[in-house]
């Protein structure tokens, strides 16, 4: 007996040693902030949103975030496990509405906790009203949500977290780390572009599915008539 | 006995890392495309929405007559009439296979598809109109031909163009057709029938209208 117990207290030794490593894997980088790569008579545009504008939003029955509003039908269907639905209203760097997104995200099969990679494919049309609508394609990486947010509020008695995250969460799926914006309409037909979303979280409860976040999505329009949004140089800030 | 810990460690180590590096911790059902050729050229592809069932979330913007936007938001002026609407998506066999975002209104009427299929891509679609809803025609429809209504019958139909894809649908260019097939009205006034989406796309130059 006492055999198998020092090879279970090893196995359970090792295993803990590994998950230990890769939270404090100091060879797993961050999400690098990457600058996009506009073409000179690009239009660049950043839309504003936070978990505070979130009209609608739904997700797995046992997802960590609170359905909005609380009856909201739940994604349970096996095609659509790790799937989560949101409906937001944008707006500018003044905080004037803008119009609305809707974010479809699917956790991606290429999830590899060993390289620090919790892969999510991302999927955003920006609708801005009286312009048209942009459809934005992006892969992120959550894991420094998790590493440095999620974890710690898990870890707490209260199940809750507070603090200052903040962090680009784009890293694909273009070979240059930013998301690619594939078409638009209205006034935005026949435009093409690339995109980065950033993210700014200050508090998760675990007990009442509640997240406080600001986000921002950067977007670099060739061939557009856009207007509005905060228009400026490209810049990897 | 330090023998057999240390191998136990040497064992946990290894189980560890292979789970980490290798182990699908993301592996959801996934069904096969269900895509065929065109008679003429380019790629079909039909999706369904089973109404009002496979509605998950509607929005509409503050100046509607059913406001949903929680108290404090405010919407654009000219955002007032638009709407968005959130939907499972299916197969042509039925199977829920991803989810669509449908967005519509507008002083300039449009219609504008977004359909998802976690681990293949995604499909962007965009049509001028309609002037009027489907809930508005199924609604005058019945009004005007109530006999009509006992069985399943096409209402609303528009046209569009394939304005981007991700994916598998990347570089896709082509057209979509939406059309609704109401058999009634639920009791809480929603309609109850079909939504279909088909798709005619190819990669490079655009294949003409899908035509179902």
């Amino acid at each position: 007996m006492k055999y198998v117990l020092s090879l279970l207290a090893g196995l359970v030794c090792g295993a803990v040693l590994v998950l230990l490593a890769l939270y404090y894997n100091p060879l797993v980088r961050e999400n690098p902030r990457v600058p996009l790569a506009a073409a000179p008579d690009a239009s660049v545009e950043v839309f504003y949103d936070s978990a505070a504008g979130t009209v609608a939003r739904t997700g797995p029955t046992d997802g960590l975030l609170a359905s909005v509003p609380a009856a909201a039908e739940t994604l349970w269907e096996p095609a659509l496990a790790w799937t989560e639905a949101r409906v937001l209203v944008l707006r500018d760097v003044d905080g004037r509405a803008l119009g609305f997104g809707v974010r479809f995200a699917a956790l991606d099969s290429g999830t590899r906790p060993l390289t620090g990679e919790l892969l999510a494919d991302s999927v955003w049309t920006l609708h801005l009203a009286g312009r048209g609508s942009l459809f934005v394609d992006g892969m992120d990486n959550l894991w420094p949500l998790v590493r440095h947010v999620l974890v710690p509020a898990w870890r707490a008695e209260d199940g809750t977290w507070q603090g200052s995250f903040d962090g680009d969460i784009t890293v694909g799926p273009r070979p240059s780390r930013v998301a690619v914006m594939t078409g638009g309409a209205g006034v935005f037909a026949g435009t093409r572009g690339e995109a980065r979303e950033s993210l700014s979280v200050e508090a998760l409860s675990l007990r009442d599915g509640r997240l406080a976040a600001d986000g921002s999505l950067l977007v670099a329009i060739t061939g557009a008539a856009g207007q509005g949004g905060q228009a400026g140089p490209v810049s990897p800030e | 006995m330090k023998k057999l810990f240390l191998l136990g460690l040497l064992l946990g180590i290894g189980g560890a890392v292979w789970l980490a590096g290798w182990y699908p911790f993301v592996d959801p059902v996934r069904f096969a495309s269900e895509s065929g050729v065109a008679r003429n050229g380019g790629r079909t592809e039909s999706f369904r929405i089973e109404i009002p069932e496979d509605r998950v979330l509607g929005a509409v913007a503050a100046g509607s007559a059913a406001p949903s936007v929680p108290a404090g938001l405010s919407l654009p002026g000219a955002a007032a009439d638009a709407a968005v609407e959130i939907y499972k998506l299916r197969n042509a066999s039925g199977n829920v296979i991803g989810l669509a975002s449908r967005i519509y209104g507008g002083d300039a009427a449009y219609t504008d598809w977004t359909l998802m299929l976690p681990a293949r891509g995604a499909l962007f679609l965009t049509a001028a109109g309609p002037e009027v809803s489907p809930h508005a025609m199924a609604t005058a429809g019945a009004a005007a031909e109530p006999a009509a209504q006992s069985s399943m019958s096409p209402v609303f139909k528009i046209l569009g163009d394939v304005a981007g894809g991700s994916g598998e649908f990347a570089g896709f260019v082509g057209s979509f057709s939406e059309e609704w097939d109401v058999s009634g009205q639920d009791a809480e006034g929603r309609l109850v029938g079909r939504i279909e989406i088909m798709t005619l796309t190819q990669t490079g130059t655009r294949p003409g209208r899908a035509a179902p």
